[in-house]
């Protein structure tokens, strides 16, 4: 049970006491608000996660008749395993350092600083979050690709022909760095924003210039966060698809989830070996989680949310003020506005071809009218915001509860809660879809056939990132706050709902907008989950990309931005109201 | 708590073999066999003319509950007319789940092995259709309309609803017509460092090398291998027959060996197809009735309607419809060129998985996309 405060033990002491006086108190205390709620999300996050889990290690340990590890000798024995290996290293290693640099950069200007066009830099950082992969990929390749990337004919006359080959590992590094930026930028985001800036302000008072704030305060405070966006975006380019598809195949370069992948495609699917390589990926994961918890532990290092009132002041740049304003408009370009341009230019066009003056008065609607006209299209966006936002507000306030488990209480497995939470990230999403088919089949409650099952799959698949926003914002949060909130005789439930959830604001609406940007593109749990009527835009997406669709899927993609930009910003304007005023 | 969860998940999925084994069918199947009842009903119709016979098929749809669902791997463009056009011409309503071919094909193992009868009628493609047939899944019907089906299009538990022919694409304005090629040869090793293959086309490539190589050529089994490792140095690993598509159109990539014929950029577009060498590989789509369907007469009755009314919607999108009788996108004077996909394949798993590893082992040699 979790440790509380004594109780003042107002019953006479003398004498044996009665048994049955002691077991009522006991279920009391098992019964309270907290230890239900608690329990409840407990048992919620055990039973989601251990669903794929158990599904996955059973798939690659069991072969129909008995338990086995051929499946592990047959993946692991496979050509090219280590050259794999070295190139998924390398892979996620240049994407995370990159979107990491990028996002926290953009996070400290954006909140720390009194830097102009900040609604800019906010929606140029959340933008790449919001273009489905695949669109982004291609975009990239329209702008880099050797022969006829726009980019590279631009600099034809300064560098010749085919300066940048995005069929290559730098390529996949800046595509995959750029388009994970928003990830690393909601979490320092989040982190800044709860930052009390007196320690800065002593710092800069004693006269250490910015640099070494910054290297020197800043950064070693917002640790957790930066361990826990590296972590997630590790796992995230190991087990990403899309770019080494795209542009690792082409290039020769061959990465662990090709062969995923690989193994996926034989005849019929050989899921036992795509588990045994997924299951390499969960014990990465543990370990980096492991890892991360440790440097993140309760040290007081960083809890910088304290009893002592604070308002966040932006810093004065001063000189450097116009220069970051100049870099954010070319990052803003680069990142955004191109790939964004290619999208509407394909939308206009019947096929793509490099603009021209031809091309450009070919120009038509088309596209959109067959977009706008159909009613599948309509129910679709309504199936995928519904589901976006549920999954996503449920998820973050489950999470916040967990994130006190595991932070606040030294309730005994925690840690395991904390990896049980974490694990499904690493999970692939076809292993997972099949793993809900699997159970919920044959689940008492019908829930096969309804949007219900696609809410379990989403609120699944989203956990793990709801769980490092929360317990990242967690971490910051003093632990004295809670403890004079119940010496001041508040209730584990008004602690938790007056004082924790607003103090977590930040982190929490940073996870909630990241789950609903990236709800809208989960696909492979749920093409194998939906059922007709609940359509999601994923689906519609993936069958006009199957289809040779291109251009319509183009048209597509620009409403999605359109309509997800316009949720982000009335996010971002609800959010500055609440939590930590700023001055 | 992780106890007690794992304990509940374990007891409701105690019941079903490995996960890895396609969909156990049979093992919980529903006992419903809609063969024996699409026989009785077969007899029954016999005699009546097409129309009589439809409406009677009608009116046994509406007593079965009026609604028919559909599982396939269809493009939307195609089918959702089609579906549109049944449902006014019947009064039946389609429930339509659409995925990739091997997505609705687990599902279909899925639902199957926990008596679950969820889809009625599906089309996939025959390397699916012939995991289904494995599975024990499909029901044998017979149908007048068959025999306006192309040779070999008509199987006891499927029939052809349209082909699918691939198609060797390229770019006029990197290829002028002079230059166009003429012979395999010509598209193996012209154009360096230009040719688009896929990765997916394990069964094009097995049917490929054994027909023209294998075959035509005379080559054994190790110089055909020895060839396709000598030539793919000149070509370029694409995932994807829309991207390869698009960059043939876009002519950053000057030709593709591989182009599904339904999927041609629209006119205008600077590409050629023609004319096409022998071998065209061709595959086709089958439509199928599920053995646990509960609606055997609404699942015929769609059924006879993809194989008719639906063809020449199918034609107006771009597709090479079954049917005799409908027009085609492939042209009929092409028709000697062509070459079905060897259905050995889908049978002997083991061979089919030996043809995978040594197409991912060719393709290894391919050559990279800069220069």
């Amino acid at each position: 049970m979790v440790q509380v405060l004594e109780e003042v033990d107002s019953a006479p002491t003398t004498g044996v006491r009665p048994p049955r006086s002691r077991w009522w108190r006991t279920i009391v205390e098992i019964v309270s608000p907290r230890n239900l709620i608690v329990l409840t999300g407990i048992v919620l996050v055990g039973w989601l996660a251990l669903v794929p889990l158990v599904y996955l290690v059973w798939a690659t340990f069991y072969n129909g008749t008995e338990l086995t590890l051929e499946f592990f000798a047959r993946a692991y024995s496979a050509f090219g395993i280590g050259s794999m290996a070295l190139n998924s290293f390398a892979f996620a290693v240049g994407s995370t350092v990159l979107s990491t640099v990028i996002g926290t950069t953009l996070a400290y200007l954006c909140v720390r600083t009194d830097v102009p066009l900040k609604p800019l830099v906010f929606a140029a950082s959340l933008v790449p979050l919001i273009i489905p992969g695949i669109l982004y990929t291609i975009s990239w390749i329209f702008l880099l690709s050797p022969r006829n990337g726009l980019i590279n004919k631009a600099l034809e006359p300064l560098f010749g022909p085919g300066a940048f080959d995005v069929f290559s590992l730098g390529g996949m590094v800046l595509v995959e760095g750029l388009h994970s930026s928003p990830l690393a930028f909601l979490f320092m985001y989040a982190a800044f924003r709860s930052m009390d800036p007196s320690l800065e302000e002593s710092a800069m008072m004693n006269g250490a210039r910015l640099r070494s704030v910054l290297w020197r305060v800043t950064v070693p405070l917002a640790r957790p966060a930066l361990y826990a966006a590296t972590l997630v975006m590790g796992v995230r380019a190991i087990e990403s698809f899309e770019v080494p598809a795209l542009l690792g195949l082409p290039g020769g370069i061959y990465v662990f989830t090709s062969r995923i992948w690989y193994s996926l495609d034989q005849y019929p699917p050989a899921f036992g070996e795509a588990g045994a390589y997924a299951v390499l990926l969960l014990v990465i994961t543990s370990l980096g989680l492991y890892w991360q918890s440790r440097l993140s532990n309760r040290r007081r290092t960083f809890q910088v949310v304290s009893g002592k009132g604070f308002r966040p002041r932006p810093m004065e740049l001063g000189r450097l003020r116009w220069p970051a304003a100049v870099a954010i408009l070319v990052y803003f370009v680069f990142a955004v506005v191109l790939p964004v341009l290619v999208l509407v230019y394909a939308s206009t066009q019947p096929f793509y071809s490099v603009p021209s003056v031809e091309s450009l008065s070919n120009m038509t609607f088309d596209n959109y009218a067959a977009v706008l006209d159909s009613n599948i299209v309509q129910r679709a966006t309504v199936n995928s915001l519904l589901l976006g936002v549920g999954s996503a507000t449920a998820v973050m306030f489950v999470m916040a509860i967990i994130a006190w488990v595991v932070v606040r209480t030294r309730l005994r497995g925690r840690l395991v809660l904390d990896n049980l939470a974490f694990l499904p990230l690493s999970i692939p999403g076809l292993v997972m879809g099949v793993a809900l088919l699997f159970v919920y089949l044959r689940f008492p409650i019908p829930v096969y056939g309804t949007i219900a099952i696609l809410f379990i799959a989403y609120f699944t698949r989203y956990m793990p990132y709801g769980m490092r926003y929360a317990s990242t914002s967690m971490y910051q949060i003093a632990a004295e706050l809670e403890e004079s909130a119940a010496m001041c005789g508040a209730s584990w439930w008004q602690t938790f709902r007056r004082i924790y959830l607003p103090l977590l604001f930040p982190g929490l609406l940073a996870g909630w907008i990241y789950i609903v940007m990236v709800s809208f593109r989960e696909l492979s749990s749920s093409i194998l989950l939906y059922s007709p009527g609940n359509e999601v835009l994923s689906v519609l997406i993936f069958s006009q990309w199957e289809n040779g669709q291109f251009t319509q899927l183009s048209a597509l993609g620009v409403m999605m931005i359109a309509v997800l930009v316009m949720i982000v910003a009335i996010a971002q304007r609800l959010g500055a109201r609440v939590g930590v005023r700023q001055s | 708590m992780a106890v007690l969860a794992l304990m509940s998940l374990l007891v409701s999925v105690g019941c079903g073999g490995s996960p890895t084994a396609p969909g156990g069918a049979g093992q919980q199947a529903s006992d419903a066999d809609a063969s024996v009842t699409l026989s009785d009903l077969t007899a029954e119709l016999e005699g009546l003319d097409p129309a009589a016979r439809r409406q009677e098929l009608i009116r046994i749809a509406k007593e079965e509950g009026g609604v028919v669902s559909f599982y396939g791997s269809t493009n939307p463009e195609d089918v959702d007319p089609v579906l549109a056009a049944f449902t006014k011409d019947t009064g039946i309503k389609v429930e339509n789940y659409r995925a990739s071919t091997s997505d609705v094909l687990r599902r279909i193992q899925e639902e199957a092995s926990a008596g679950h009868a969820g889809a009625d009628v599906v089309i996939s493609g025959r390397a699916e259709y012939t995991q289904l047939r494995k599975s024990d899944l499909l029901a044998t019907y017979t149908t007048p309309v068959a025999e306006q089906i192309h040779d070999g299009g008509v199987q006891d538990d499927g029939i052809d609803v349209y082909r699918v022919l691939r198609i060797v694409l390229w770019n006029t304005n990197r290829i002028p017509a002079d230059q166009a090629p003429k012979t395999w040869e010509d598209v193996f090793e012209k154009y360096p460092g230009e040719l688009i293959l896929d990765p997916t086309d394990w069964d094009w490539f097995a049917t490929f090398t054994k027909s023209y190589l294998m075959g035509r050529k005379g080559m054994t089994e190790q110089q055909a291998l020895d060839y396709w490792k000598r030539v793919v140095k000149n070509a370029v690993v694409i995932k994807g027959h829309t991207l390869g598509t698009q960059l043939v159109t876009s002519g950053e990539n000057a030709i593709s060996a591989v182009n599904y014929q339904h999927g041609l950029p629209p006119e205008g577009a600077p590409v050629e197809w023609r004319p096409p060498m022998w071998p065209v590989i061709e595959d086709s789509t089958l439509i199928s009735i599920l053995k646990n369907t509960r609606r055997p007469a609404s699942a015929l009755l769609l059924t006879e309607y993809f194989l008719t009314d639906a063809q020449p919607i199918l034609y107006e999108g771009g597709r090479s419809p079954a049917n005799t009788t409908a027009p085609s996108a492939w042209p009929k004077e092409y028709d000697d060129l062509t070459v079905p996909i060897d259905h050995s394949l889908y049978e002997d798993e083991g061979e089919a998985n030996r043809w995978i590893a040594l197409y991912e082992e060719v393709l290894r040699g391919a050559g990279r996309a800069s220069k």
